[in-house]
């Protein structure tokens, strides 16, 4: 085949009203295959009686399920500790790593040691981090009690996972530190694009730390915090090793998230149409949230425009 | 001359020959999953023994397949739901009952036909079908320090003054399984008390989680947690480890734990004596070995299980099991008991012990674990009393039927 024919040909390609749905069509097929089946799959689930043990015999039960979780106290249990958990785990990454970041944005020496050393958290495994901090919070021979039990600071009877009341707060801490790396380094990059002379103006205006940063900083990097919120909330939602690994949801179902929630149903109590049910409530919150987001950033996209 | 039809079924023939001929020679290949297979001591003597299955003919050839104990029931169920899954599988008691009921497992009766089993073998009958065989029978007992431990306690009351006098200088008078992670454990420990006080979770089908002698049995449970005497927040691999090192006094455990104990300390001071609780009546603990139905190779399964139980298998499987015992009756040998005289007491529990299943519920024996232990829960974190926690769990289980 000549060049000039093989261009021609590229050019008919290149022209072709098709080539737009050529080129989604990987990504289609895949997303088709590996979620839009196993979701429909899972809808068909949550109007089931399904057992773990006969995953293929089908029992219409129509919306009985999703009645039966409106009833369970244990259900709206791990709605509450959700949200909770969801809450927190945002706050409490963008927060810290919003912090980390602006430290890590300043000259001081050893910096770029810092900033690798920052990132091992996020870069561990998390049943890693679940069998290490297990250890370290034990009630008997932890080194968090050994070194707090002198201050006079230890819980009561030396429990944290095990205690109702501090069992959430435990597993977000442990959350927290293991996730706030990567949202410190993705906020350090959106500030390398604040401009300098920008910064630089303030200063000679005589703008305060607050207000430089109010006023410069935050504007630019205030899409990627949103963007960071949301990604933060649907893995949030969807967390399952670290939290299973600490606690199993327990103790009292203080950590028994919908995840969590719904492992127990389809794999400890063997209920699959019901975990399913709980996995469409799940999705469900997912999708609202997504919508949310795009709602309010096509607003702040609109107000900005109107500037 | 050979028509092109004529040769199709020459090669087709011969092919087939061929295919007899590896399958005559080649031994039928199954699997074999149990938790024990992990243990560090038990685990290499049973695998040694399945080997030996292996060497002693030519027809199946077993592979080991280890599994933890936490995850077990989930990853058979979920194998097995899928079509798959080992072919032999030693399975914790109630997850027989959950199989059988959807129909997944092969009946053994066959198997067991002319083997003079133990009575806790009848447990694993279902529908008049014996769809499972014990591996390993365990009779719980108190079992205690005798260095720290001189007068042993009789009564409950006993047990907790005791308890408490132990409790000094780093060493803890009791301990159990307490924390909403160790979920199945707990239901275990707790049963004692409730079987132990003349309850039961359940009887003919009909839940008694709120009866007088059951909500004695969880009260019982609870004052020793509120007494102070365990270590709390300790797992069983914890206080079990404790308690070879000399730092727990007492606690009631199974006949498999001693070897385990001895495992970790070969010096461990260890003696047993019945439960000190108002009735005899005490959980009794069974791996139980059952034939997938989705086995390929149904019929070396049963060799292999026909093997296992017969007298020689069984008296080698009983040597290595401790305090448990095997499915079929096995006279202790002499040395045996000189070297470890607790067995005797874990033996003599046979007749009171009983299984730790709703009787009657037996299939849904993970539900009112689950509903039973997180009430318990409550009670011990304050929230609620016994006795509203187990009215509450009574209603939960009695709106799964």
């Amino acid at each position: 085949m000549s060049s000039h024919s093989h261009g021609t040909q590229l050019a008919r390609i290149h022209g072709s009203r098709w080539l737009p749905y050529m080129l989604v069509l990987p990504g289609v097929v895949y997303l088709l295959v590996f979620q839009g089946i196993p979701l429909l799959q899972e809808m068909r689930l949550s109007v089931s009686n399904t057992s773990l043990l006969n995953p293929s015999r089908f029992n219409f039960i129509g919306v009985a399920n999703f009645s039966r979780l409106l009833r369970d106290p244990n259900f709206f249990n791990s709605i509450q500790v959700t949200a909770i958990y969801v809450a927190g785990c945002v706050i409490g990454t963008i927060g810290l790593g919003l912090f980390a970041a602006l430290l890590m944005d300043r000259e001081f020496t050893g910096r770029s040691f810092v900033r690798s050393l920052i990132i091992i958290p996020w870069a561990a495994p998390p049943v890693a981090i679940a069998l290490v901090f297990r250890w370290m919070l034990n009630g008997q021979y932890g080194i968090v009690n050994r070194g707090l039990e002198p201050l006079g600071l230890m819980p009561a009877e030396g429990l944290w996972l095990d205690n109702p009341s501090l069992a959430l707060i435990t597993v977000l801490a442990i959350t927290i530190w293991q996730l706030f790396p990567f949202t410190a380094v993705v906020i350090l990059a959106s500030l390398q694009s604040v401009p300098k002379e920008l910064k630089e103006a303030a200063q000679i205006d005589g703008a305060g730390l607050w207000a430089q940063f109010h006023a410069v900083t935050w504007p630019v990097i205030r899409p990627t915090v949103a963007l960071l919120a949301l990604l933060m909330t649907i893995w949030s939602i969807r967390r399952f090793e670290l939290i299973w690994l600490l606690t199993q949801g327990g103790p009292v179902g203080s950590t028994n998230t919908l995840v969590i929630d719904l492992y127990r149903r389809g794999f400890i109590i063997n209920k699959l149409g019901e975990a399913a049910a709980v996995g469409m409530v799940g999705m469900a919150v997912s999708v609202l949230v997504t919508i949310a987001y795009f709602a309010v950033a096509n607003r702040a996209t609109r107000a900005e425009k109107m500037r | 001359m050979i028509d092109r039809r004529n040769l199709m079924a020459g090669v087709a023939a011969l092919a087939l020959l061929g295919s007899v001929a590896a399958a005559a020679a080649e031994p039928a290949e199954i699997s074999f999953a149990a938790s024990m297979l992990g243990e560090p001591l038990r685990g290499p003597l049973l695998t040694a023994l399945v080997e030996e299955f292996n060497q002693s003919q030519d027809a199946v050839h077993v592979t080991p397949v280890t599994t933890p104990f936490s995850s077990f029931g989930t990853t058979m169920f979920t194998q097995m739901g899928g079509g798959g899954g080992p072919d032999v599988i030693a399975f914790d008691q109630p997850n027989i009952y959950a199989a059988a009921e959807a129909g997944l497992l092969v009946s053994l009766d066959e198997v067991v036909d002319g083997v003079t089993l133990l009575p806790g073998n009848n447990s694993l009958i279902v529908d008049g079908v014996q769809y499972g065989v014990a591996l390993d029978i365990s009779n719980y007992a108190l079992i205690y320090n005798p260095t720290l431990v001189t007068k042993v306690p009789t009564t409950f009351d006993e047990l907790v003054a005791e308890a408490k006098a132990q409790t000094k200088d780093g060493v803890y008078g009791f301990a159990f399984r307490h924390t909403q992670a160790e979920e199945a454990g707990v239901w275990y420990d707790l049963s004692n008390y409730v079987y132990g006080n003349g309850g039961h979770w359940a009887v003919d089908g009909n839940p008694t989680i709120n009866s007088a002698e059951t909500i004695a049995g969880v009260t019982a449970y609870k004052t020793l947690y509120d007494a102070n005497v365990i270590p709390k927040g300790a797992d069983a691999a914890t206080y079990r480890r404790m308690f070879a090192e000399g730092k727990i006094a007492m606690m009631i455990d199974n006949g498999g734990i001693p070897t385990v104990l001895k495992g970790t300390n070969p010096d461990a001071a260890i003696a047993a004596a019945p439960a000190p609780l108002p009735t005899k009546a005490i959980g009794q603990v069974m791996a139980a070995l059952a034939i997938n139905g989705n086995s390929k190779s149904p019929d070396a399964a049963k060799a292999f299980m026909k093997w296992f139980l017969t007298p020689e298998t069984q008296a080698k499987v009983q040597g290595f099991l401790g305090g448990s015992t095997a499915a079929t009756p096995i006279a202790r040998t002499k040395e045996e008991l000189e070297k470890a005289p607790y067995i005797e007491v874990f033996d003599s529990l046979g007749d009171v012990a009983l299984p730790f299943m709703p009787q009657g519920l037996e299939a849904e024996t993970p539900q009112v674990r689950n509903i039973v232990v997180e009430a318990v829960m409550r009670v011990l974190a304050g929230q609620t009393d016994v006795a509203a926690a187990m009215n509450e769990a009574q209603s939960q289980v009695e709106a799964l039927r």
